[in-house]
């Protein structure tokens, strides 16, 4: 098994033997995470590895049955659910807005942690919502409604929509689905640029490994539930590994604009 | 891109708000109307001067004080809680035909008070609204049990729950009616049709109360609301507790709707469209929606009491018959020329 410690990160958020499953279903065991601050990490492996219930887990929306999620040391499952909510944003997958809902209205419902009930819409909210849109470049989006838009419109108006919470930690799943390679690639570079300018600790499911190699500072290979390996994607990637982690045989070269690992399959390993 | 892009301001609400404010001066109009028409006429200038220079000794007077003013107040309240009722229910159950009686409440007030004029031989309308506020919160306890709005509060089996126990209720009601003599059927059917009239003060203060109190939890939840209705996983990441605002939500219903059913009987569809054009209006955003309905629903229950008495003079068509008779046939051209948003 390849498991390549790269240089231990500083992490918030941390996994510590955790154990995850639904109802009677486990999907992992024991598993060990530490989410290195700053970085775009990206979480990879085959169909039903358990890519989604890990980001689950770590955005709280799953509680372990064995083990804890951490953040800065605490049970995340003991953390008062709105001031989370200040921390750590989660765009699940295929998130669907309710019909006739215009952009700049879905945006401002990401301020919702830091309201209260008699201080309910602020300044400082504002500027959240601007800032976000201005990001994401959803501006001129502001009074179309949600559904009227592209695909692509559509997931920058969500990325929209946690940026507003302004959460030092976002979490997102498979934010590239459905989206033409164009899209994919728009809303990769925006990811990067939040990362890159901001210091937003971005985790991410990809499925597309070469996407992966690409834009990730810290690729997790998982299998079957477990962590097969993590580190940089360019220590990380070997033929041996895509054969263990997706059975897929391969050969790896240099992408030639990026210069990042690039997975070319041959076929499915024998 | 346009290179107007940077001038995009986000201002998100004087249009609505103005708006809110023209449907409440609206509303004041057709309340003052209600105050003015009924089925005994009386000189503007009398009622005039009996809502500003109140003498007991007139019985024009009296009628105004006692029968007209309690009774435009109950349509605006029974309006409002039908409105609100109806706004949460949709918003809830991500239904966009729910109205507030699928959680079985209309069924469980219509029940409590048959059996109350059969077997208790009730009679007066204060004593009506107790047993219809008992029956509904009975009736909604059983939905809830049934349906699990507790657990990940599942649409689709609060419905089929609210369905089967309203059949269920129905059923028993139908019983007892076919089984009791005359009077109480004859008593049962004119609270059955949704009606204003007769409904003093002693019904209008217990029942303001409790859909002041209901509008009060609603409008809190509003924004929570708006993040759970983006989805169980983000409204839990935004900070939402779901089964907790879920749970208020059906709480504010159950008191909404069963204080408006108790009162002035099952009106239905008010519950249904006023939503509908709030939300035509405004959009799917709690904040502002869960207002306008309630305006709206207000607005529309007023206007179909003044037209019942109106149309039925010398006597008088209930404002639950009323509602249906105008809101049908506005309802349908509504979906017909507009799409009904899917929630």
């Amino acid at each position: 098994m390849t498991i390549t410690q790269s240089t231990q990160a500083q992490g918030r958020l941390q996994a510590q033997n955790v154990t995850l499953g639904y109802d009677g279903r486990q999907v992992s065991e024991q598993l060990n995470l530490t989410v290195p601050d700053g970085r775009f990490s990206v979480i990879v492996g085959p169909n039903g590895c358990g890519k989604s219930t890990l980001l689950r887990s770590l955005g709280r929306l799953l509680k372990p049955q064995q083990g804890q999620v951490l953040l800065d040391g605490a049970d995340m499952n003991r953390l008062p659910t709105k001031a989370l909510a200040r921390e750590l944003g989660l765009l699940p997958q295929g998130a669907q807005a309710p019909d006739g809902l215009r952009v700049v209205d879905l945006v401002a419902r990401g301020r919702y942690p830091h309201q209260q009930l008699l201080r309910q819409w602020s300044a400082q909210d504002h500027a959240a919502v601007a800032e976000a849109m201005r990001l994401t470049d959803v501006l001129e989006l502001a009074d179309r409604e949600v559904d009227q838009l592209s695909g692509g419109q559509r997931q920058r108006v969500w990325i929209a929509m946690v940026l507003a919470q302004q959460t030092p930690l976002l979490l997102l799943d498979e934010p590239t689905t459905y989206l033409d390679l164009a899209h994919q690639l728009e809303v990769l570079d925006l990811l990067r640029e939040l990362n890159r300018l901001n210091g937003h600790t971005l985790v991410a499911v990809l499925h597309d490994l070469n996407q992966a190699c690409r834009y990730a500072d810290h690729l997790i290979a998982m299998r079957e539930g477990r962590i097969v390996a993590e580190g940089a994607p360019r220590e990380l990637m070997t033929e041996q590994l895509v054969a263990e982690v997706f059975g897929l045989d391969c050969l790896i070269i240099d992408d030639p604009v990026s210069g990042t690992p690039m997975v070319i399959p041959r076929g499915r390993a024998g | 891109m346009s290179v107007g892009a940077s001038t995009v301001t986000l201002e998100r609400s004087p249009r609505r708000l103005w708006g809110l404010v023209a449907l409440v001066l609206l509303t004041a109009l057709a309340a003052l109307a209600s105050l003015f028409i009924g089925s005994r006429p009386i000189p503007v200038a009398v009622t005039l001067d009996a809502l500003l220079a109140y003498d007991p000794s007139n019985s024009a007077h009296l009628l105004v004080h006692h029968l007209r003013v309690p009774r435009t107040l109950l349509a605006l309240v029974v309006g409002a809680a039908l409105g609100v009722a109806g706004a949460l229910m949709q918003g809830l159950t991500r239904n966009p035909l729910a109205d507030p009686g699928l959680f079985g409440v209309n069924a469980g007030a219509t029940t409590a008070i048959v059996a109350a004029i059969a077997f208790f031989g009730v009679d007066s309308v204060s004593a009506y609204t107790s047993f219809g506020l008992i029956g509904a919160a009975l009736a909604a306890l059983a939905v809830y049990r049934l349906g699990g709005v507790g657990g990940g509060l599942n649409p689709v089996r609060v419905v089929l729950a609210g369905a089967a126990i309203t059949v269920v209720l129905l059923a028993i009601t139908h019983l007892i009616t076919l089984n009791s003599d005359v009077q109480v059927f004859d008593r049962f059917r004119h609270w059955a049709v949704g009606s204003l009239q007769g409904r003093g003060q002693s019904v209008l203060l217990p029942i303001t109360l409790l859909v002041v109190l209901g509008l009060a939890l609603s409008l809190t939840l509003a924004r929570a609301l708006d993040t759970v209705a983006l989805g169980e996983d983000l409204g839990r990441s935004l900070g939402v507790h779901p089964v907790l605002v879920r749970s208020l939500a059906a709480l504010a219903i159950v008191v909404l709707a069963g204080a408006a059913t108790a009162a002035a009987g099952p009106i239905s569809f008010i519950g249904l469209t006023a939503p509908h054009l709030a939300r035509f209006i405004v959009g799917p955003e709690h904040r502002w929606l869960l207002p306008y309905a309630l305006v709206i629903a207000a607005l529309l229950v007023v206007m179909a009491d003044v037209l019942g008495r109106v149309i039925g003079y010398p006597g008088e068509i209930g404002v639950g018959i009323m509602v249906a008779l105008l809101g049908g046939p506005f309802f349908v051209v509504l979906v017909r020329r507009w799409r009904l948003v899917q929630l």
